[in-house]
Parts: C-alpha cells; sequence; structure tokens
C-alpha cells in the first residue's frame, strides 16, 4: 500500500469513528469497504481483471452466507437490505465505466450488461443448486473452491495458466502471459476468514449470521490487506461495541506507530535488505549477514506497521482487532516467537490443522509419541511456508521452522530443572541468539527464489567458496 | 461521558495547537538556518568512498541516486576522504557521460584503467586519477565541477571534450546547473562569461521552499543516498547495467545542419570556446590538458555525410580544425584521439565505450601523460 492509501484507509476510519450511531455506521461500512476494495486492487495487463477479481471475492462470500442458510429464501428476504446495498455498490462501481468518476477503480470497468449477465450465471444456477443439497455439502463443497484459488493463485504455474485464460477470454496476446498477471489484493485475508466460517459452520461451532455481519467481517477496510485474521464472533462482538473517547487517542498513538514503522523504520531498511538481487553482488560474509539482520528487521516492522495502522483505523470506530505481533524478536525459544509472529495466521492454522492432526494421531496408538509432535508441527508449519508461495523454497522456510520448533519441543521435555534454575539468565541469553538466529537464517529460504541462490548464500554466510 | 468527550476535546486541541507550533517552528528554523546538511556525510566515514559522483537511472537496482547538492555529491567522493599525501601526484578528470562510464563497472571506467597503469612522476610521486566526470554535455557543468574539484589540490586535470559540449545553448541544459543556479550564477560572475552565457534566472527561493517541507524530496533523496552506502561498500555496484546493451545507431539520417548551423563552416560564436579560456583562468597555475574523447565513426547508411548520430562530417572537421588552433595559439597541450577506439568498441551511444574501448583509452592516455610528465615537469 502507499502512503495515499494509507491515509484515506485511516481518514475514512476516522469519519466512521465520528457516527454514533452503531446501524448506521456499520451498514455504511459495507459499501465503504467494498469500495476501498475495488479502488486498491492493482491494474493487471490483463483487461478488466482489476475489476473481475475483486468482483469474484464478493460473489463468493455472497455464496458462502447463502450456504450456510437452511431456509435459503427466508434468509435473502430478511437480509434484502444488505444484498441489495452489495448488489447496488456492485453496479455502481461497474456503473462507473459510463460515469467515469476518478480512482474509484485502477482501470476503466467492463460493460454493465456483463456485469449483470455474469451475477445472474454465476448467483442464480448456484443458489436454485445449493437448495437442492444439504447444508454440509454446500460448505464443503465451497470449502473445495476456496483451498482450489488459494492454490491455483500460490502456485506460479497454474498462475500462468490462469494469466493465459484469462487473456484468451479477452482475446489478448497470450505471449505475454505472466504468473504475476493475476495480482488478487487481500485474497489470502479474504478466504482465510471464509474458510473459518465455512469449517466453523460445518462443524456447528458457529451461529448463522446475517448478511451486513458477513460482509462487515469478511471486507472491513482496515484488515483487507494485510490482516490481522480475527474470528467471527470476537469481531461480531466489537462491531457491535459502542466507541469510547479514548479509543481516539489510543487509536491514533497506534496508528502513528504504524506509520512510523512501515514508512521510516521499514522502508529505509529495506534500502540495506538483503536481496535476491543483491545476494549475488555481496562477497563478504560480514555484509552478507548486516544485510540479511537487516532484512529480518524490516520484514517484521514492515509488517507490524501495517498491523499497527489497521488496529488503529479499527479502534478509531471503536473496534478492537487481535493483535498479531508481541515481540517476537525477544523471544528466548522458537516456541515462544511462533505465539508472538503472526499471532492470527499461526492460530488459524493451530486452530484448522495442528489441534485436529494431532488429536487424530494421539488418537492411534500405534504411532510414538514424538511422531504425534512432529508430524502436526512439520505439516502446520509447511502449509504456513506454501501459503506464502507454493515453491521449493517456501516448503524448506515451512520445513525449517517445523523442524526448528520440533527440536525446541524436545529440547524442554528433555532439560533438567535443575539446569534451569542454575542459570537461567545465562539460558534465556542463550535461547535469544539461537532463536533469532534461526529465524534469521530462515528467511534466506524465504527471500531466495531458487534452491541454489538460498544455498549459495548460506555458503557465502559462512564464508565457504569465497 | 461528559467530563470524557472535555478531556477528549480539549487533549486534541492541545495535540493540534502543539503540532502546529512544532510544525511552523521546525519548518522556518530550517529555512533561516540553511543547514548545509549535505556536508554530513556517511561516506568516508562509516561507508566507502564513492569512485564517481552520483547519478543514476535505477536507484535500486544500482544502489545509487541522483542527487544535485554539490556538497552532498562531493562529501561521498573518495577524493574527499583521501587527504593528499605528499607521494601523491593528483589529477583529476572531467567530462561528460563517457568519463564518468555510463554502462562501465565502477572497477572499469576510464579513471579505473588509468589507475591501474601505475604511473608515476620523475620525482617518483604515484599518478593518482579521479572520477569527476557527470553526464551531460556541457562544458559549464565541467567546470561547474572542476571548481569544487579544486578544492582538493590536484596536480593536473584532464578534460575529456567532444563538439556536444561547445554549442552555446547546450551550456546551461544540464539538471545539475539548473538545480544549483546560485552556484552557476556565481560562477558565470567569478569568470567574467556573462555575455556569452545568460545567468540564469536567479531564483528566489521562497521561504516555504526552502523550508523542511519544501525541501523534502531533496532530503529524501540525501537521506536514501546515504543509506544506499552500506550496499554500495557491499558490492561496489553503482550503476545497473542491463545484460543487453541497446546498440547505437549506425544508419543514420541524412541531416546536414548541426544546432542550425549550415555548412561549410560553424559560426565564430557557436563554439564556447571562452568557457574553455575560463576553466584555464579558474584552474591556473594547475595545468590542464584537453583531450578531444574518441568517438563511434559509423559505415552505415549516409555516413558520407555524417559520423554518427550527433555530427554532420563537415560540423565535426570545422570543430577539429578550430580546437586545434586554440590549443596551438595558446601554447596549449590538447590530445586529439577523435578516431583511437574501432566502431565495435562503442555502446548505445557514439560516446559510450565498451571496457575493451575504455582500457584502449586509458592506455593510450596513460602514455601521452608519462611522456608529458617526463618531458614538460
Amino acid at each position: 500500500m502507499t502512503i495515499s492509501q494509507v491515509l484515506l484507509l485511516i481518514f475514512l476510519a476516522f469519519l466512521c469513528g465520528r457516527i454514533k450511531n452503531l446501524p448506521i455506521r456499520n451498514a455504511l461500512l459495507l459499501p465503504i469497504s467494498l469500495l476501498i476494495y475495488y479502488r486498491f486492487q492493482t491494474a493487471t495487463p490483463i483487461l478488466f481483471l482489476d475489476f473481475w477479481l475483486p468482483t469474484l471475492a464478493i460473489l463468493l462470500t455472497l455464496l458462502v452466507w447463502i450456504a450456510s442458510q437452511s431456509q435459503i429464501k427466508i434468509a435473502l428476504k430478511e437480509n434484502a437490505f444488505p444484498l441489495i446495498l452489495v448488489l447496488l455498490t456492485l453496479l455502481a462501481i461497474s456503473a462507473n465505466r459510463y460515469l467515469n468518476i476518478c480512482c474509484l477503480t485502477p482501470t476503466r470497468p467492463p460493460p454493465l450488461w456483463t456485469v449483470v449477465l455474469t451475477l445472474l450465471i454465476l448467483l442464480v444456477p448456484s443458489t436454485l443448486l445449493f437448495s437442492k443439497i444439504s447444508v454440509r455439502t454446500r460448505l464443503g463443497l465451497l470449502i473445495f473452491i476456496a483451498i482450489t484459488i488459494f492454490i491455483a493463485l500460490k502456485t506460479p504455474e497454474l498462475s500462468l495458466f490462469l494469466s493465459k485464460f484469462f487473456r484468451w477470454l479477452n482475446q489478448q496476446d497470450l505471449r505475454f502471459s505472466s504468473s504475476n498477471d493475476v495480482l488478487w489484493l487481500g485474497i489470502s485475508y479474504i478466504l482465510f476468514r471464509l474458510l473459518h466460517l465455512l469449517l466453523d459452520w460445518r462443524a456447528g461451532r458457529l451461529p448463522v449470521a446475517n448478511l451486513e455481519e458477513i460482509f462487515n467481517y469478511i471486507f472491513f477496510f482496515p484488515a483487507l490487506v494485510a490482516g490481522p485474521i480475527a474470528r467471527f464472533t470476537q469481531f461480531r462482538n466489537e462491531i457491535s461495541n459502542t466507541p469510547q473517547p479514548l479509543d481516539t487517542i489510543e487509536g491514533s498513538r497506534r496508528i502513528l506507530i504504524g506509520l512510523f514503522r512501515k514508512f521510516v523504520l521499514a522502508d529505509s531498511l529495506a534500502l540495506l535488505s538483503l536481496s535476491s538481487q543483491n545476494a549475488s553482488q555481496i562477497h563478504s560474509p560480514l555484509f552478507l549477514w548486516m544485510a540479511l539482520i537487516a532484512y529480518s528487521f524490516r520484514i517484521y516492522f514492515d509488517f507490524s506497521g501495517y498491523t499497527d495502522i489497521a488496529l488503529g483505523s479499527a479502534r478509531l470506530m471503536g473496534i478492537r482487532l487481535p493483535e498479531n505481533f508481541n515481540a517476537p524478536y525477544f523471544k528466548s525459544s522458537l516456541i515462544h516467537f511462533w505465539n508472538s509472529w503472526h499471532i492470527t495466521l499461526a492460530d488459524w492454522f493451530r486452530s484448522y490443522v495442528f489441534n485436529p492432526l494431532t488429536r487424530k494421531l494421539r488418537a492411534s496408538p500405534a504411532l510414538p509419541n514424538w511422531l504425534t509432535i512432529f508430524i502436526p508441527q512439520l505439516s502446520t508449519m509447511l502449509l504456513i511456508g506454501l501459503w506464502h508461495g507454493i515453491t521449493p523454497n517456501f516448503f524448506l522456510w515451512g520445513a525449517w521452522h517445523g523442524v526448528g520448533l520440533f527440536i525446541n519441543n524436545r529440547w524442554n521435555a528433555l532439560k533438567k530443572p535443575s539446569l534451569l534454575t542454575r542459570s537461567e539468565s545465562l539460558q534465556k541469553y542463550l535461547g535469544w541468539t539461537l532463536t533469532f538466529g534461526y529465524v534469521t537464517l530462515g528467511w534466506v529460504w524465504f527471500l531466495m527464489p531458487t534452491f541454489a541462490m538460498a544455498v549459495e548464500t548460506f555458503q557465502k554466510l559462512f564464508g565457504i567458496g569465497i | 461521558m461528559q467530563n470524557n468527550t472535555f478531556t477528549l476535546t480539549s487533549f486534541w486541541t492541545r495535540v493540534a495547537v502543539k503540532g502546529l507550533c512544532l510544525f511552523f517552528i521546525g519548518n522556518f528554523a530550517f529555512a533561516f538556518v540553511d543547514l548545509k546538511y549535505g556536508k554530513i556525510s556517511l561516506y568516508n566515514h562509516i561507508f566507502a568512498g564513492r569512485m564517481r559522483l552520483p547519478y543514476s537511472d535505477q536507484p535500486s537496482e544500482s544502489y545509487n541516486v541522483t542527487i544535485t547538492n554539490l556538497d552532498a555529491m562531493f562529501a561521498s567522493h573518495i577524493l574527499a576522504g583521501n587527504p593528499k599525501s605528499p607521494t601523491e601526484y593528483r589529477v583529476l578528470l572531467i567530462g561528460d557521460s563517457a568519463t564518468w562510464g555510463y554502462l562501465l563497472p565502477a572497477d572499469q571506467t576510464l579513471v579505473a584503467f588509468l589507475n591501474r597503469e601505475k604511473l608515476h612522476t620523475p620525482d617518483n610521486k604515484q599518478v593518482i586519477f579521479y572520477n569527476l566526470g557527470y553526464p551531460v554535455m556541457s562544458l559549464l557543468k565541467d567546470v561547474l565541477l572542476l571548481d569544487r574539484g579544486l578544492k582538493f589540490q590536484p596536480d593536473l586535470v584532464l578534460w575529456l571534450i567532444t563538439l556536444e559540449s561547445f554549442p552555446k545553448e547546450k551550456q546551461l541544459f544540464s539538471p545539475l546547473l539548473e538545480q544549483n543556479p546560485g552556484e552557476v550564477n556565481r560562477l558565470i560572475e567569478k569568470l567574467d562569461l556573462n555575455e556569452i552565457i545568460p545567468p540564469p534566472q536567479a531564483s528566489q527561493t521562497t521561504l516555504w521552499q526552502r523550508s523542511l517541507f519544501g525541501q523534502r524530496k531533496a532530503l529524501a533523496d540525501w537521506l536514501r543516498f546515504q543509506l544506499y552506502g552500506f550496499l554500495w561498500t557491499a558490492t561496489h555496484v553503482d550503476q545497473a547495467i542491463p545484460a543487453e546493451i541497446p546498440q547505437k545507431q549506425v544508419d543514420l539520417s541524412a541531416e546536414i545542419d548541426f544546432y542550425g548551423q549550415h555548412p561549410p563552416k560553424l559560426g565564430p560564436d557557436f563554439l564556447s570556446f571562452p568557457v574553455v579560456e575560463a576553466a584555464y583562468r579558474l584552474a591556473s597555475p594547475i595545468p590542464i590538458i584537453l583531450v578531444n574523447e574518441p568517438m563511434f565513426i559509423s559505415d552505415g547508411i549516409n555516413s558520407h555525410v555524417r559520423y554518427n548520430f550527433y555530427y554532420p562530417r563537415w560540423a565535426y572537421d570545422d570543430y577539429r580544425t578550430t580546437l586545434v588552433s586554440f590549443c596551438q595559439k595558446r601554447g596549449l597541450t590538447c590530445w586529439d584521439i577523435w578516431n583511437l577506439i574501432s566502431p565495435e568498441e562503442f555502446t548505445n551511444t557514439a560516446i559510450h565505450m565498451t571496457p575493451q574501448g575504455t582500457a584502449q583509452t586509458a592506455q593510450w592516455i596513460a602514455t601521452a601523460l608519462e611522456h608529458w610528465l617526463y618531458t614538460t615537469k
């Protein structure tokens, strides 16, 4: 996000925070969030894609909500107002093709009739199909679709295929296709939230909700681009709270911290940080370590800065979003690091991957205890790694942390309590050094686009082959 | 609740008032104090000094930024970090982008190759060359940099020139000059060039423009440039050189006019030789050697009327004749190596050379300079 986008977001949050009437504010949040969602999309070389992708996310959310309803017709009637609001917002953005109001969409939207036709083609048969199958089957089908979208977007080869497909639809030159063409802002966080709803609805852990609540939860504009991933019930409680006067002060303080972290610290560190470009140009291990450490801090300040801005903006409206970071680089073990780095993502995977898998493995007595720890830890971290992109290096980054967590877990189980009490501070210091060093080295996998480049960087870091 | 609202309102009022006060005090203090922040540099202290003046088309790939603050430009240069030792014979090279080393790594510029020759003077001082070349062809721009460079006690100046730097209308046509109108005016005044080059409109910057807010772009560029010092020190990369360098124009237009001049001769006042004379006055008693730099000579379409993209044959031939006569009349040392380098050693323009072409030029200059050092001193 650019600074002007961030300032726009803060300004809108401030305005929304001034509305004291909660039903009106929450009804307004819906179109504002959708407008922001369209506005912040990146223009792509594929015709109209920056319109169709957010439209698809909106339709998917709509289908998820419809699928959760046992009485679809009644639910549609009861939620007619937010439904009309969503559709009108969508059509109004599409009508910008003719009105040409500045900056509503990154490029000119497609003709209105194609939008109406697409809405009809996607919504009517899906609703009819949903009325024929059980809620559980519908939710299962949508879980499959959401995961498929995730995989398609995160796999470079599939993204390239999608680019070619979209270009073919638009009769554009296929030779210019690239896996970077399909830029779908915020889709990761949208899918995480949708999957949370789908999985919990399917498990009967979550009550059905109204359409306005669902849309505000999925598209809540301060958290659209970089999270955090709040839980629905938590968000619903917050959005129905009346904003307190001191929320503005706390929100502003948080925003200022975020702006400083992102636009001063992270952006300055970006000029010193290790990258795939300079890794091959730096030959001194000392400089390489310095650049790598700069990257460690850069990624932290960048991400935590955005989180601060999101949390602060939400707070201007009296909404408390969950924390995403808790001084992760001060932690003295990898387990504690992962409890304080991208907390909401880690919690998501803990709830939907780690815990169910651990329960399942523990139920089978044939497996040794260490394996019931190792398999879930490794699988969870591999999935977190692959969430960043389905490439060998993200896989290895996940494996690096999975193995690290397992070693940390075994060490905790094996170490003698007497040792801990005797030299607590020394252990803490050693633990911090090891954790920071391990996490920092792990960023090499994350940063380098190929396995060979990562290995070469590791070698240079330790003075091998220089 | 009322109490809270009251507290909040007074809080925001205090924040707004204090914020505005600090904003205005900070901004105008900066404008009044005229802080010479360009002189503050991490280069030559924390980071290695740069081998050439900062210039970049792609900052993120070259770890370099085009800044026009002369103080900051020179403070980053290796020249500012190398106090002259008694055993050093210091030579400054000034000139255009070919001297700066466009499309050449920092260790393959003309200066880098000249330093590899390890020349010594008859009294056994080591000859050390420094690159003060800077892109865009303008003699006045070269003189501006020379003026600054003279503060670093050079023993000799090598000035690489070409016809394109000479037209009067090109003298002020450089972003570096446009961004430093005060310095340019002072130089024009000092060198008595007012009648030849009309001084740029004395830009009376407003207080607001000189404030912290008004200077934010320049300050941000300066800060970015300082931070890039780390990657410069770590990589010694200061220019992003593409894997495939675009090739120079070989087939030429049939146009024979040159900046409105028609054959057979350039107008008597067209070439800015007074600027060259002024440079000699400025540098005196330090000698300057003029080097008419190598250029690409095309054999493509219309090469019978033009040497290359820049020059019709008649104009360039006339310039060379005038240059020789200028040097002879004043007893100046001038080296004309316009056709020294074979055509294939030129890259994207008629003056930018490959490392091989640059090395050949350096060898020729080194030989000539050694001879000059041993015969002149």
